[in-house]
């Protein structure tokens, strides 16, 4: 295997990337998690076929053009591959930065009070419901996850079976399910 | 079959493997009755996950009439792919167990249909903290001294700056309280 094709995988997150934080400084998408698998999974797909078109089209050769092609079926998947893992890395650590992750600020409120420590009462006092609560309730309904209907919050279709197949998972490592 | 499709299969085999390492560990953890963070146990496993891999991707290459630079890059491609989907792996169980959106999924399910003022009544910030702070204990991140938590590892701390750091990056007020910003964050 040649050192390219880790390379090119590296490459193409890295271009996702920055994509994703020009966006995302410029305006916060409304589907922030459906837009980053959109951006992240599907534009190798559509920039690999961009190329191919121009290529074909065109007949445009430049080093892009000729360093694509070269690559076999097999290369193209470990370059795809390696892209897809690394973006599904970074997709799910992306609502701990997105939404506040409760642990964390935990554990920021305990340091800031080293080394006397704090209270259980001390902690709830930092937190408040409009910030950890009502934003993720917003986030449910945005992702078409939750619909709101006269003040009654009801399952969607997406979200009944995206819960089952976390429950799913939650029984077959034999845990109970709903104590998050 | 071509070498580098073996590459693929082997580390999609690496996920499956890790997949019932994990259910295997876990419902045998279940069975001792002991106290334990499932996380950390997932942790553990994919951590353990990298040995079977390099064995396997150590043989596949010593088949091959390749280069050790070659070589060399087939393993840290190899280590590369599957540390990244384990780590998704990880956090696709801890959404399971931890996860606040997939609880209020869960409780609005439940009751079929709720209010919003229910809904905070079922899961509201004191109960979100209190499911955390037990986690965390059994974690060894933090520690409970005459009903003072203190920390126990920095381990978790630091992860969680740079995750708040890269969330105000990307332009998100994401502190726990709007006039806290400058106490410890």
């Amino acid at each position: 295997m040649d050192s390219y094709i880790i390379c090119c995988g590296v490459l193409l997150f890295f271009i996702c990337f920055l994509i994703h934080i020009i966006i995302w400084r410029l305006q916060h998408p409304k589907r922030q998690i459906s837009t980053l698998f959109i951006l992240f999974l599907l534009f190798p797909i559509l920039f690999y076929i961009s190329i191919h078109i121009f290529y074909t089209l065109f007949n445009i050769q430049n080093v892009i053009t000729r360093n694509v092609f070269s690559l076999n079926i097999g290369e193209l998947l470990q370059v795809y591959l390696l892209h897809y893992a690394l973006s599904l890395a970074y997709i799910f650590s992306y609502p701990a930065a997105q939404a506040g992750c409760p642990s964390f600020v935990i554990l920021m409120v305990i340091k800031s009070s080293m080394p006397r420590g704090v209270t259980k009462d001390e902690i709830y006092s930092y937190c408040s419901e409009k910030k950890l609560f009502g934003p993720r309730v917003h986030d449910l309904i945005d992702e078409n996850l939750v619909v709101d209907k006269n003040g009654w919050l009801e399952l969607t279709k997406k979200g009944y079976l995206l819960l089952k197949v976390f429950i799913f998972l939650r029984k077959i490592f034999s845990l109970p399910v709903g104590q998050g | 079959m071509n070498i580098n499709f073996k590459i693929i299969l082997l580390l999609i085999c690496s996920q499956i493997f890790l997949l019932l390492l994990h259910i295997a560990v876990l419902r045998n953890t279940i069975k001792k009755k002991v106290i334990f963070s499932p996380l950390l146990i997932a942790v553990k496993c994919a951590i353990f996950g990298n040995i079977p891999l390099l064995l396997m991707t150590w043989l596949l290459t010593m088949r091959m009439y390749i280069s050790v630079y070659e070589k060399i890059n087939v393993i840290l491609y190899a280590l590369l792919v599957y540390n990244a989907l384990a780590y998704s792996y990880c956090h696709i169980f801890n959404m399971g167990d931890t996860a606040r959106r997939i609880r209020m999924l869960h409780e609005i399910n439940l009751a079929g249909r709720l209010k919003y003022k229910d809904l905070e009544d079922k899961y509201g910030v004191k109960n979100m903290l209190e499911v955390r702070l037990e986690r965390l204990t059994a974690m060894n991140q933090v520690s409970r001294h005459q009903g003072r938590y203190v920390l126990k590892s920095f381990v978790f701390y630091w992860i969680g700056v740079i995750v708040f750091k890269w969330g105000f990056f990307l332009k998100y007020n994401i502190y726990p309280r709007d006039d806290i910003e400058n106490e410890g964050f």
